[in-house]
């Protein structure tokens, strides 16, 4: 039925996903796994590019949420780029976008990741 | 809202026919630039920075109505916003500028209580926004850093401003309600969509854990809840079935308390703890809990703890909520159902091969051996017990005759059986001592079973030549020995049952005599343990006046006399336990 697939790329110390198809309870699965095996793998910098997201429901959201406070506990963080209109206004609609850094672009969020561990002010 | 008259404050400034042309710029740039935003933060500030500028005051405050004589805060200059209060009551409304020093000292104490704050901020004067007579929001202003009063043309440009301001806030409320109102509805449609969604998800899929994972998205996702547990029924009371807060054990105390919910529970300052166990779950911080009912019975429980970025569950959440929670627990309940349907229908056919091992087991015919009679019959239950009974012919004149009982049922208590079956066959044509080869048998089925499967077992020669009948009793009902004149004995000499002792005490062995019309009947406890409807056993008593009563029939005739005698005992109640038996008669 729905495709998602998640692409994973690594940029110095940060690990970016990128989400391609349809986020839902269905294929929310895939997003999980992918977040679990960085997590084992103590990777805790993570950007999620959602260029190639066509739709995302509250289950997509609710894989972030499930993994955030093992990432921030590990002094890491999701941060999240590249929405398309359609898919910010569910961040919106659900209050996300008080609990997430969400940039532009990719190379904005992956930056504050670099620039932090630069200086560690 | 009446309107009340307040002395103008003038100065007696006289104005230039420059600063009126000014006055009138100034005014049309600000309704310009204000009826092209709908942006009520921006408008409110432009009025107070426009005022602000051309009076050179540094500052201002503006309220708008909230409700009814309510006027709230909505934008503030020149000082912080937390200075003051965020509301107001203003019970009166003006028609111009009023100086805050002349509330000072008006009858009503709101009023004085607003002018007092209004002025510790550095507001001195107010002038009313006013739409058809009504007051929809107040400008304050604080003094000319000049120090000079304000002219009466200030007054007029300021209630200009203030004619102004009013009719670009009212499109702009306007306009911010709708927004309010579509953010809603979007809101609503995203709701519902997520619950078309679940529902879908959750109905497509009959495993549990799936179930619950979607449920864990949605609160999370949805709700922003990162801290739950979810129980659910599992016989008289309520387990978790997901844990999702630290340092969380079971609490039988707690499970069984849940039992009994029936409505939601939010912990509030209103509704607080009534009893160690909702106080448990408070001090948890899980400050909702929700029933999951399916057809009006509890079926489970959700317990939510608070929201992350705060903000408790507004009522149409709530509404969510148990709409979430209800779509879960029938979900739950079909994949339980589903599941029992499957394990039934594995059940059945498990004990249909359990019933083909057991019919493979048992002899094709029985032998008719010459002056004598053999009769046997074996009725397995609906469970398929582990009975077994065998004939098997040794010589022309001489045959082993068998009857076991396994411990358990259905397909494990086949195999034994087939393992009984493997054992006597390949030890009986030895011809060993019947002792020593019960010994043999028994030490085959101790190496291969468990240490709490058993089987009582009796075993017999029939030597039809020398009318004897040498036996040995593993544990087993005993058999009757039923002579002609009515008097009975019981096959006991032996030992122990087979399968529980590696090696047993010697087991005794009898040889009993078989005079004309003599009639040995084995049988397994599904016969005198038969059990009626009102649960009455049909017991050794009856059996045995039923040999006696029936000691002249033929084995086959005796078998279906018993039989019958059983069925018609057991008449209206399930069938629990094999019946079978083994009949052997010397003919007259």
């Amino acid at each position: 039925m729905s495709e998602f697939s998640v692409g994973i790329r690594q940029q110095d110390t940060v690990s970016i996903l990128e989400l391609k198809g349809y986020l839902d309870a269905h294929t929310a699965p895939e997003l999980e796994k992918a977040f679990q095996k960085h997590l084992n793998e103590a990777r805790y910098n993570i950007v999620v590019n959602f260029s190639d997201l066509s739709y995302i429901s509250s289950a997509g959201l609710g894989v972030l949420m499930q993994f955030i406070e093992d990432v921030r506990k590990n002094d890491g963080d999701i941060k999240l780029s590249n929405m398309s209109t359609r898919v910010y206004n569910v961040f919106d609609l659900l209050g996300f976008p008080m609990l997430y850094e969400i940039f532009k672009d990719e190379e904005e969020a992956v930056g504050k990741f670099l620039n932090k561990s630069e200086n560690p002010s | 809202m009446y309107m009340q008259k307040v002395r103008h404050m003038t100065a007696d400034y006289s104005h230039s026919a420059y600063d009126i042309i000014s006055d009138s710029a100034a005014l049309l740039e600000l309704s310009t630039v204000l009826n092209a935003s709908t942006d009520l933060d921006f408008i409110l500030g432009n009025i107070l920075l426009s005022s602000m500028g051309k009076l050179m005051v540094s500052r201002g405050v503006v309220l708008l109505d909230a409700d009814d004589q309510i006027y709230r805060v909505r934008s503030v200059k020149g000082f912080s916003a937390e200075e003051m209060e965020s509301e107001f009551t203003i019970p009166i409304g003006w028609d111009h500028v009023v100086p805050v020093s002349s509330l000072k000292d008006v009858p009503e104490a709101s009023l004085r209580h607003f002018a007092q704050c209004v002025e510790s901020c550095g507001v001195d004067i107010i002038i009313p926004m006013l739409l058809e007579e009504r007051m929809v929001g107040i400008i304050g202003l604080g003094r000319k850093i000049t120090g000079k009063e304000f002219a009466s043309a200030d007054l007029t440009f300021l209630e200009s401003v203030a004619a102004v301001a009013a009719t670009a806030v009212k499109s702009a409320l306007a306009i911010e309600n709708l927004r309010l109102v579509n953010r809603r509805l979007d809101t609503k449609i995203q709701e519902m969509n997520t619950l078309f969604e679940i529902s879908r998800e959750m109905n497509t899929t009959f495993v549990p854990d799936d179930i619950l994972r979607i449920l864990s998205y949605a609160l999370m996702g949805q709700l922003r809840v990162l801290r739950y547990v979810v129980f659910t029924k599992s016989g008289e009371t309520l387990e978790p079935v997901v844990v999702r807060l630290p340092d969380f054990t079971p609490r039988p105390e707690l499970q069984q308390a849940l039992c009994e919910l029936r409505e939601t529970i939010v912990f509030s300052e209103t509704r607080k703890p009534e009893n160690p166990q909702e106080q448990w779950l408070s001090d948890a911080g899980l400050s909702t809990v929700i029933p999951m009912m399916s057809q009006h019975r509890l079926r489970g429980v959700l317990c939510l703890g608070e929201r992350v970025g705060g903000a408790s569950f507004d009522r149409p959440e709530l509404e969510y909520l148990h709409a979430l929670a209800n779509i879960t627990i029938s979900a739950l309940e079909n994949a339980r159902l589903v599941q029992e349907t499957i394990d039934k229908q594995r059940m059945e056919q498990e004990l249909s091969v359990a019933k083909t091992i057991q019919k493979g087991l048992l002899p094709k015919s029985i032998p008719a051996p010459d002056l004598y009679q053999i009769a046997a019959i074996n009725e397995s239950s609906q469970q398929v017990g582990g009975d077994y009974y065998d004939v098997i012919p040794l010589t022309e004149h001489e045959y082993v005759l068998a009857i076991a009982d396994v411990a358990g049922k259905g397909v494990p208590a086949s195999l034994l059986m087939a393992n009984v079956q493997a054992a006597l066959r390949t030890i009986a044509p030895l011809r060993l001592p019947m002792p020593e080869a019960t010994a043999r048998i028994n030490a085959i089925i101790h190496a291969n079973t468990a240490a709490d499967k058993f089987i009582t077992f009796f075993w017999g020669l029939l030597d039809t030549r020398a009318h004897t009948f040498t036996y040995v009793n593993a544990g087993h009902n005993p058999p009757y020995l039923v002579h002609a004149d009515g008097s009975m004995t019981p096959l006991q000499a032996g030992g122990l049952i087979l399968g529980i002792m590696q090696a047993p005490p010697p087991y005794g062995v009898e040889t009993v005599p078989l005079l004309p019309e003599d009639t040995v009947v084995c049988y397994t406890d599904g016969v005198n343990e038969a059990m009626s409807k009102e649960m009455d056993e049909f017991s050794d008593e009856r059996l045995e006046q039923l040999l006696l009563n029936n000691r002249n029939l033929s084995a086959a005739d005796l078998l279906q006399c018993i039989r019958d005698e059983i069925v018609d005992f057991t008449r209206g109640a399930a069938q629990s336990d094999d019946i079978t038996m083994l009949i052997v008669r010397r003919c007259p």
